[in-house]
């Protein structure tokens, strides 16, 4: 209690009654416990809602009496939710009314007050919980939209499929403009339909069975204009009371993997190479070097030693041959994009 | 007892230096080329059973049947029976695998990298 009575901030009460000495008494019981308090009068229902409509004022709280001039009971109740002016409402009501005023709850009616049992306390008590309350709900409301920007503005395509079914519940912006789908589009899909038959267990098993061990490597998605990529896909479980289901995302690895295979590629070729240097160079130097062993075991002969120089001649120029065949494979190893 | 060396390489030119250090410190030795494992086993074939000393220097890298087909070939042929047959590897490659997997052939006696220096060749004919 010590939090309610402690109430400072400041407030502005609509009140919509058309009984003056109603009003006087609410009045009074507003001032009494309310430090800053504005409050605003109206006696009927159309001069009101033209003050909700136009009026800089930020109200806190309605207080409506539910017989008005020019509208009554539950279709007054009705016509004014239906602005959706996102201020809580609590109604004012007789004995007479009673049934009325509890069926009111159920339509986003705050909380109602009977007139003969109001007093400054209760007054002061249900105006702080209706706001409060309120606040609550606009604060989940912004988290709701919070999160829908958060599914929307992703920029990596993400859906919200049916779990069990796979069926797409909703496709963000990313998923529309990557794929080519529109939302509409997706809404008569399965998730399930952008990939290829061969893959329709795998991603079953991924989604469905959540059995990740089995299916550790990426997906084939296909766009809407036939165009394969390669995608690894993440999911989460949603929960909430309505339905559950699944949030999915993909990554398109396309790009990758082809970098991936360029530096295979490079890879297969530096290997060559190095069996080139290994084999190909060795074998005419090894010959050189074979030659000069040769020629200092026994270089008596003239010959012998012309024949010997006339072999090196060829080793030699064989070297250079293989030194520049590795320049230029070397230079055609060197990816395209360089 | 005769002893007869058989070089098995595709170089034409390393054939001729290992014959010639080999003819400069033993001249008795016969020496034989071939320029592939298929012509060298179809050699040995030809001198099955006999009991000379055989000595086999056989390049790793070589077309139609390189040395291991040759060393795997041979295995399987029971050696043409020859009692006293001795084989080296040579490569120009210093290629640690070649080394290696040369160990898989417990036959083998050795391995030399090319060139074959005056003391491998002496290791080589002079080996018991």
């Amino acid at each position: 209690m010590k939090q309610i009575e402690e109430y400072s901030e400041k407030l502005s009460v609509l009140i919509i009654e058309d009984n003056q000495g109603d009003f006087v008494l609410i009045e009074d019981y507003l001032l009494e416990k309310f430090k800053h308090i504005t409050i605003i009068h109206f006696k009927d229902y159309a001069s009101s809602i033209n003050y909700l409509q136009n009026s800089q004022e930020k109200i806190s709280v309605i207080l409506l009496d539910l017989h008005l001039p020019d509208l009554v009971e539950i279709e007054l109740i009705n016509s004014i939710i239906d602005y959706n002016f996102q201020i809580p409402i609590i109604v004012l009501t007789g004995h007479s009314d009673l049934a009325i005023a509890k069926s009111s709850l159920q339509i986003g009616v705050y909380d109602y007050l009977v007139k003969d049992e109001i007093d400054p306390a209760i007054l002061h008590k249900t105006i702080i919980f209706a706001i409060n309350r309120s606040g609550f709900i606009n604060q989940l409301e912004y988290e709701k939209s919070n999160y829908e920007n958060l599914f929307n503005f992703n920029p990596q395509p993400t859906w919200l499929l049916e779990l069990g079914t796979l069926r797409i519940l909703n496709a963000n912006i990313a998923a529309q403009k990557k794929y080519g789908f529109s939302l509409d589009d997706f809404l008569k899909m399965t998730f399930i339909q952008l990939h290829p038959k061969e893959e329709e267990q795998a991603i079953k098993q991924k989604l469905i069975s959540k059995d990740d061990e089995s299916t550790g490597s990426h997906f084939t998605h296909f766009l809407n204009d036939g165009k394969e990529i390669k995608v690894d896909i993440y999911f989460r479980k949603i929960n909430s009371i309505s339905n559950n289901g699944l949030i999915v995302q993909s990554n398109d690895i396309s790009e990758i993997l082809n970098h991936i295979k360029t530096i295979e590629i490079q890879n297969t070729k530096l290997k060559e190479i190095a069996w080139t240097q290994s084999h190909v160079v060795r074998a005419p130097l090894a010959r050189i070097l074979g030659i000069i062993n040769l020629i200092e075991m026994k270089t008596g002969n003239f010959d012998e030693l012309l024949f010997c120089l006339k072999q090196l001649r060829v080793s030699t120029n064989e070297i250079d041959d293989v030194i520049k065949k590795i320049v230029e494979q070397t230079n055609k190893s060197k990816p395209d994009y360089f | 007892m005769k002893k007869e060396l058989f070089i098995i390489d595709d170089d034409p030119i390393y054939r001729m230096i290992v014959s010639k250090m080999v003819e400069y410190t033993d001249s008795s030795l016969i020496i034989n080329e071939s320029e592939n494992g298929r012509i060298g086993l179809a050699k040995l074939e030809d001198i099955k059973n006999s009991k000379d000393k055989i000595i086999v220097v056989l390049d790793i890298n070589m077309p139609i049947l390189d040395g291991w087909g040759f060393l795997d070939e041979i295995e399987k042929c029971h050696f043409y029976d020859l009692d006293e047959l001795v084989i080296y590897l040579v490569s120009s490659s210093t290629d640690e695998s070649d080394i290696l997997k040369s160990k898989r052939y417990k036959f083998v006696k050795g391995f030399f990298h090319k060139p074959l220096t005056n003391e491998d060749i002496k290791t080589i004919i002079g080996s018991n």
